[in-house]
């Protein structure tokens, strides 16, 4: 089998004409560190140069997938992994790139951590950004139809948001589980009252984020006013409005921070990478200020790191979370699949 | 008893047989084999299958594509009969829009289609249902049109002189002679249904197929070894399907001189309209939504694709991603089509649709399971290409491969032998004797051949989108990238890529689709 894979792979670089040769110069001011990241990982254009510039470290960014394709990936290639540093692993996965083996023990020791971040019981990785899934609702439509919005999830089982509400499925999509989460972390012993109530206030079920947002959101012709999106989607819908929106009016959708779910990303230093030493000063890089006042406005999620300072943009327009529903990546591991068949019983 | 020289030609013909099948094995079928073995314990061989949900999926799986398949097959007979007895203007325009929808990516396209179902449509069989039929009816019209456009007319008019009634003579005349067609269209729609995705996540409401599970397992739950459990029992049926069918698809001689001559149709050409126009309305859909935004008119989401300007969060760089996806499109014909057209030749000179058959097992392969088996098989010196830059072509080559296959396969197969003896008695070499007799008559059929692999390669979303790759995406991951986001400018600039996507298709398949060689060429 060997063999034909091998005469294949001749037969196609014969044909290719250009072949991206790695250099093994493994002197310092000749090293290339590699991100693994999920596809939706954006940094602005130029944002490793100083990086670069200070270290003589090259960095390259190999993305595919979400986050949990990405993990499914790295616990596969455990020990031989595709790049040197994760960037994006996030408190519902964790557990799972632990199980695995994923990391070599580094956590980051740059001054301004948020404490409340970091993992507990952890020393392979060092949290980057957090971000909330919550309730959006559309504030014009719930004004036309004289409804207030909710303020609980206990809310939305009353008869008045009877048929508002559409989710992303807790089996088909990452935000659809961290909204599950959210109602357990709420209620770790009401929850399933919780979702047969909703189910029987016609809550709608579709299988991702976007069918949700883009087709059955009344904010795009859809005709729920209550979605599960993230904090960080208001903010979106006055920055990207088309046609734009007049200089301090009200933003058109906002959050139910009552019901956010808090994500916390994480960053670690693969295990097997040939370049450690330098995998830890990227690390300490991706939470330094320099790299995390980026974050907000190219990938949405707010910075762990306190020192940083956000973007009048963002923090005019954001929501702030202050109360968030949490929960650690042990009880998420050791339980998730026993509440996914639950909710499947309950919801399918 | 064969002759000498038919021996020859088929012992020859299996040298030619050997490049498709590594392909197939390497790309497929090994990493599927790699990801079971890696992951395998005896736990979740058996438990798996207790899981909830798992013995639905089945069942679903096969009641969703049975009905699915039936539904699509027989609604593709109308504009397949159109297509073939009728050229009309615009016939060329008709048979690449039709074909579209099959080779875009299904979360695109899926939306736009959503948004034009009856609200009274649940989400549910009955519209997973009608999106298959939707998505794959070009499969229909490519493989049966040109079948039905050589049955001799004369043939149904003699049944009917004989007093057989319009359906009599269909049933009794036409559908023989359609048969092998028909079966080689229920085998590829009924893969794809079986294997379906996108379309089953989006619309399936609660239930799930197989691949879904797949998926579940392997993502949502980390329970790869379940996965991969799931996904060998689906390549194990798809092949056992493939075994049965072998001796029911035979290649079709049709003698050429018996193609029927085209006459206007005014029945045939409604049924051509109104089956472009279900086609072309989703189509349309998603333009509008790449420049209609609150009830305005807003050029805002093109701009923001062809201009610098550099809004943070939605940094695409179009004409990089499009001169990719092109790239990527022609690597990809480039090994297809060549593979192709020697696959063909070993089966026309052994007379084999095995070979054929085995090579549409990619088609019923989890995507899922051939995605991560590929990062796992190819992770060690001196063959990491994990990363490599060529692996999403050369996998995009071997999803293309069975549909190039039906595109010069029955052309091939139908090449006068004496026409090659001929040549060769005048002391042509082999190769003389292939360039000068067998090129010019297949060359039409390669260029459909390498329209379709473009388009298939452009649209490509599911093995390769787990691929890791350095920088390198594609169309339809730009399209997901931007469609992940919220905001206006989100959704306005990730339909505008989707409609680049779809524009570049549909050319790759009008420039390529002459009207009367087709999918399977006549």
């Amino acid at each position: 089998m060997k063999t034909g894979t091998s005469a294949l792979a001749l037969a196609t670089i014969a044909l290719a004409t250009t072949v991206a040769c790695s250099s093994d110069d493994s002197s310092k001011k000749d090293v290339t560190v590699t991100i693994v990241a999920y596809e939706s990982f954006t940094p602005p254009e130029g944002i490793f140069d100083a990086f670069t510039n200070e270290t003589g470290i090259s960095v390259r960014v190999v993305a595919a997938g979400d986050a949990g394709e990405m993990i499914a990936k790295a616990t596969l290639t455990a020990g031989n992994p595709e790049g040197d540093v994760m960037w994006g692993v996030d408190n519902t996965l964790l557990s799972r790139a632990l199980d695995a083996d994923v990391f070599d023990p580094y956590v980051s020791e740059v001054d301004g951590l948020d404490p409340d971040l970091v993992a507990t019981a952890v020393d392979v990785v060092t949290p980057v950004d957090y971000g909330d899934v919550c309730i959006n609702y559309d504030v014009e439509r719930l004004e036309q139809l004289g409804i207030d919005p909710p303020t609980s999830f206990e809310d939305l089982t009353l008869p008045e948001y009877r048929g508002l509400l559409v989710t992303p499925s807790a089996l088909t999509s990452s935000t659809g589980l961290a909204f599950l989460l959210g109602t357990i972390a709420d209620d770790p012993d009401g929850w399933q009252q919780t979702w047969s109530d909703l189910r029987d206030n016609d809550i709608l079920v579709v299988g991702g984020w976007y069918e949700a947002y883009y087709t059955e959101f009344s904010r795009y012709g859809g005709d729920r006013p209550l979605v599960v999106s993230y904090a960080s989607s208001p903010p979106a819908e006055i920055l990207f409005a088309d046609p734009p929106l007049p200089d301090g009016s009200p933003a058109p959708t906002a959050v139910v921070t009552s019901t956010c779910f808090r994500q916390i990303e994480y960053a670690g230093v693969l295990r097997g990478s040939k370049h450690v030493e330098e995998a830890r000063e990227l690390i300490d890089y991706l939470v330094s200020p320099t790299f995390q006042e980026s974050m907000p406005e190219s990938l949405f999620v707010f910075p762990a790191n306190e020192r940083a300072t956000l973007s009048d943009t963002f923090t005019t327009y954001v929501q702030p979370v202050t109360d968030p529903l949490v929960m650690d990546s042990a009880t998420i591991a050791s339980s998730r699949d026993a509440w996914l068949e639950e909710w499947d019983a309950i919801v399918g | 008893m064969p002759s000498s020289a038919d021996l020859s030609t088929a012992g020859r013909g299996r040298l030619f047989a050997v490049p498709g099948l590594v392909m197939v094995l390497a790309l497929v079928i090994v990493p599927v084999a790699v990801l079971a073995s890696r992951t395998f314990d005896s736990a979740s061989l058996l438990g798996v299958w207790s899981r909830p949900g798992i013995v639905d999926a089945i069942g679903f799986t096969v009641v969703e594509t049975i009905v699915s398949t039936l539904v699509t097959v027989v609604l593709g007979l109308a504009p397949a009969w159109a297509l073939s007895h009728h050229s009309m203007p615009g016939h060329r325009f008709a048979l690449a829009v039709t074909t579209v929808p099959f080779m875009l990516p299904t979360v695109v396209v899926g939306a736009a289609f959503l948004g034009l179902l009856p609200g009274s449509v649940e989400r549910g069989l009955v519209a997973v249902v009608i999106a298959h039929a939707y998505f794959n009816v070009a499969v229909v019209i490519r493989t049966v049109a040109p079948v039905w456009a050589t049955i001799d007319p004369m043939l149904v008019a003699a049944a009917r002189n004989l007093g057989a009634s319009r359906s009599r003579a269909f049933v009794s005349v036409t559908l023989p002679l359609l048969k092998p067609a028909l079966w080689s269209a229920v085998a590829i729609v009924g893969f794809m249904c079986a294997t379906s995705y996108g379309v089953v996540r989006m619309l399936g409401g609660g239930d799930a197929t197989l691949e879904v599970e797949v998926y579940r397992r392997a993502i949502l739950f980390g329970d790869i070894a379940g996965a991969s459990t799931l996904a060998v029992a689906q390549l194990v049926v798809a092949a056992i399907c493939l075994f049965v069918w072998v001796g029911k698809d035979r290649v079709v001689f049709t003698e050429s001189g018996h193609r029927s001559r085209r006459r206007d149709h005014p029945v045939a050409r409604v049924v051509a309209v109104i089956a472009t126009m279900l086609t072309v309305a989703p189509l349309i859909a998603l333009f509008l939504s790449s420049i209609r935004s609150r009830g305005h008119w807003t050029l805002a989401g093109w701009r923001l694709l062809t201009s610098d300007s550099d809004v943070p969060g939605l940094r695409v760089d179009l004409s990089d991603v499009l001169f990719r996806s092109l790239w990527f499109a022609i690597i990809a014909a480039v090994i297809a089509v060549p593979v192709g057209i020697a696959t063909s030749t070993f089966a026309a000179a052994a007379r084999r649709t095995f070979l054929d058959r085995v090579l549409l097992l990619p088609l019923g392969a989890s995507a899922v399971a051939v995605g991560l088996g590929l990062v796992i098989t190819y992770d060690s010196a001196p063959f990491d290409f994990r990363s490599s830059w060529w692996l999403p072509p050369v996998v995009h080559a071997v999803v293309a491969l069975p549909f190039v296959i039906r595109v010069i396969q029955p052309v091939q197969s139908r090449i006068p032998e004496h026409l090659r003896s001929a040549a060769a008695t005048l002391g042509a070499s082999p190769l003389r004797v292939w360039a000068t007799v067998d090129v010019p008559l297949i060359s039409g059929a390669i260029r459909t051949a390498v329209g379709l692999s473009l388009a298939i390669s452009l649209g490509e979303f599911g093995a390769t989108s787990f691929l890791t790759r350095n920088d390198t995406d594609t169309l339809p991951i730009a399209v997901e990238q931007l469609l992940g986001r919220s905001g206006d400018l989100a959704r306005l600039a990730g339909h505008g890529v989707a409609v680049v996507l779809l524009l570049a298709t549909l050319v790759a398949l009008a420039f390529t689709t002459r009207s009367r060689h087709s999918w399977s060429a006549s």
